[in-house]
């Protein structure tokens, strides 16, 4: 450890915060832009303090968007945060007041806020993204473990924290932000307590799946699958047949953690059920339960088959039909992901193509990666990344149903980055600078860093409509002061009834929700042209600006949006009072 | 003291000035300039349905947040009528509240008009919609 080295490195993660904090002018962003630059070409060609390096560059690129914006961004933030709110207010997890009952995240921030006196929000926004770190830290230690290989523990860290939907998740403020790291680490652990056989692994291990359960369902879902794919494959493959029953058990009790909690607080219970009802129609859970029993029982009852089968598969891999087979499949899943972010299936999404520079990268670097990983020793990585690809696959082909299938990327892009970091330093052993290299690595990871996000983050004004560049998100990734001042200016009237919005004014407007007494409806486009048919009840309609330029009401993602028109508006102004007006954002009244 | 001493005393100092430069930063950051003007009702709600000749009353407020004093001028406006003109001085921040009253004479849909000038120009404006019936209020 070099303390130096260590003192250098913050110095320069504290000068990209700076730099950050001061990136609505574009000056301070390429100063951030440098600075972040610096701090990752050093990491990558410094032989020591490397790993806390990583976590150094892995939390600054977390508060990216904390550092940039005054408020929460985009919409589940938002929810968030209503949810921390309400525990606040009423001081109880009743479902009644918290219904949403994945604590974690809420019950924490609450609890800080109320400790510290510090405004909830603000934490939210900082401590959040700040956990989020940790993934970077345990996909780092695992890879380690796995391959004893530091510079692919690097690279697979450095390619998890600049990759677009994980970057997205974590620095947004959300159950994910804690979800993913848990579950990481909770893989960690378990893989070193089924390695190690430790007890206190194994206890490590079950604390965080019970934490991850209380977290996010969908992160403990994901869990599931993550942890059968590896570890059964780790136990087939490997032939470290010790591993199967702390592996099973490890299974066992994730699954009844997850079920009971999902069952207790009435929620996803029936969605996994549906979900596993593809597989096995009848009794879906029981079998299910029953087959992963079998599977990890069979190494240990029948070890010799398994050893036949061992030798079997390794012959098999050495076989070039089989790699390109494998090559052939992975292309295809990555046709069908990279089709579902330009929205050819049935999603309406329209990002630019700079949005997609990481992705494109990381497949191709996949690609170049996948041959170190047809080895025994290294499959349960794609087995992995497989069990992840084919439920996004599947999902996206609506063969499961699954409202968005977006939110896998991010879990997929875990052991996507440990395959691509493969594929990157096959590519790198090329070159023989290693300062070149390094440069080559800072400018990817820098470049991605920039295109993930809507120009307004980094340039600080969005391109405009007609350029390729154009990015409908730079229209809801901040949400302006006169937004939310009008919200605060109803939660200080008590407002009694019904609010009719977009969908990302009623995200930020949720937690003035606490008591149960304000409707807040994302159809407002309804309330807009015809207030007169309105309930017959206080009705309040909160419109922007920017609705009139972009605007989602009850779409989602399944239509194309449309913004408001004028006539509209002249709809509400003649049928409605308006009795709020703080420049950009207006708020009518329709009483009765 | 020793060098690795001197290091972990360096990045304490830098953690915490930081923190508290985000902490300072993030309180400063000072979104759009703007102003608030707004209308608040009785304990009844908003005058939607009033009598021939019955008080109405609603609240007319003005909040500063254009980070430089400002001069406002309110006018309150019926049928091309102007009811009322007032002038209104606020600093950054400062907020002004006044209760307005009001008769209506006439049966019928009736649209009282507040406006808000800043340096002569409009800048924000209100209405509020009444349906005045025939009965005389007593």
């Amino acid at each position: 450890m070099n303390l130096n080295k260590m003192l250098f490195q913050v110095i320069l993660a504290l000068l990209a915060v700076f730099f950050m904090l001061l990136s609505s002018y574009n000056l301070a962003s390429a100063a951030f832009a440098a600075v972040y630059f610096v701090l990752i070409f050093q990491v990558l060609y410094a032989r020591e303090s490397r790993a806390f390096g990583l976590a150094a560059i892995a939390a600054v690129t977390s508060l990216i968007l904390a550092l940039r914006f005054k408020y929460l961004t985009w919409g589940d933030p938002w929810y968030e945060y209503a949810m921390i709110v309400r525990i606040i207010e009423h001081g109880s997890l009743a479902r009644e007041f918290y219904p949403l009952q994945q604590p974690t995240l809420h019950l924490g921030i609450a609890s800080l806020a109320m400790i510290t006196q510090i405004d909830a929000m603000l934490l939210q926004k900082f401590v959040t993204p700040l956990i989020s770190v940790l993934s970077v830290v345990a996909l780092y230690k695992l890879v380690r473990e796995l391959f004893k290989d530091e510079e692919l523990a690097i690279l697979s860290g450095l390619l998890l924290l600049a990759g677009t939907p994980y970057l997205h998740w974590t620095a947004q403020a959300v159950r994910e932000s804690i979800g993913i790291p848990m579950l990481l680490l909770a893989v960690y652990f378990s893989f070193r307590a089924v390695r190690t056989l430790k007890p206190q692994y194994m206890l490590a291990s079950v604390l965080l799946i019970a934490g991850l359960v209380l977290t996010h369902n969908f992160s403990a879902a994901v869990f599931l699958l993550s942890w059968l794919s590896f570890s059964c494959s780790y136990v087939y493959f490997s032939g470290d047949t010790r591993a199967s029953l702390p592996s099973l058990l490890l299974f066992l009790i994730s699954i009844v953690l997850a079920l009971s909690w999902w069952s207790a607080s009435g929620f996803y219970h029936d969605a996994f059920e549906s979900a596993l009802k593809l597989v096995f129609p009848f009794m879906p859970v029981p079998a299910f339960i029953g087959t992963v029993v079998l599977l990890y029982a069979l190494p240990v009852w029948r070890p010799y088959v398994i050893e036949q089968l061992r030798l079997a598969l390794q012959k098999l891999l050495e076989k070039q039909a089989v790699y390109a087979s494998i090559l052939f499949v992975s292309i295809l899943f990555a046709l069908i992901a990279v089709n579902l972010v330009l929205g050819k299936f049935y999603l309406v999404l329209s990002y630019p193509p700079s949005m997609m520079f990481n992705g494109f990268v990381m497949i191709g670097l996949s690609l170049a990666g996948l041959n170190f990983f047809l080895d025994l020793r290294r499959l349960p990585v794609l087995v992995w990344l497989a069990a992840l690809a084919a439920l996004l696959a599947l999902s996206t082909l609506r063969v499961i149903p699954f409202g968005d299938p977006l939110r896998f990327m991010e879990f997929l892009y875990i052991p996507l980055a440990v395959v691509a970091a493969a594929g990157l330093k096959r590519i790198l052993s090329k070159i023989s600078s290693r300062g070149f290299a390094s440069y080559m690595v800072a400018a990817f990871v820098t470049a991605s860093l920039i295109t993930s996000f809507p120009a307004i983050v980094l340039f600080g004004t969005p391109f405009e409509k007609g350029s390729m560049f154009y990015d409908d998100r730079n229209w809801v990734i901040e949400h302006p002061s006169s937004e939310i001042n009008a919200i605060e200016w109803l939660d200080e009237r008590r407002i009694v009834g019904n609010l009719y919005t977009d969908n990302y004014v009623h995200y930020a407007a949720q937690w003035i929700n606490y008591d149960n007494t304000v409707q807040i409806d994302n159809r407002a486009r309804g309330a807009v042209a015809n207030p007169d048919g309105l309930p017959k009840h206080e009705n309040y309609i909160l419109i922007t600006e920017r609705m009139k330029n972009y605007a989602e009401f009850s779409e989602g993602m399944m239509h194309q949006r449309h913004p408001l028109q004028e006539w509209e508006i002249e709809r509400l102004h003649a049928g409605a009072s308006q009795i709020y007006d703080g420049g950009e954002a207006k708020i009518f009244y329709k009483g009765w | 003291m020793q060098s690795s001493n001197k290091a972990f005393v360096a990045l304490a100092f830098s953690i915490i000035a930081v923190m508290y430069g985000i902490v300072y930063l993030q309180n400063l950051h000072l979104g759009e300039p703007l102003t608030e003007f707004y209308l608040i009702g009785s304990a009844k709600g908003y005058p939607s349905n009033l009598e021939k000749g019955e008080l109405g009353r609603v609240i007319v407020g003005v909040v500063n947040h254009e980070f430089e004093d400002a001069e406002y001028k309110l006018a309150i406006v019926h049928e091309n009528e102007t009811l009322r003109e007032q002038w209104i001085t606020l600093r950054n921040g400062e907020k002004w509240e006044e209760e307005i009253k009001f008769k209506l004479n006439e049966a019928g849909k009736h649209k009282l008009e507040f406006l808000l000038y800043r340096d002569e120009k409009p800048y924000r404006e209100l209405h509020l919609w009444m349906n005045v019936s025939g009965y005389e209020s007593q």
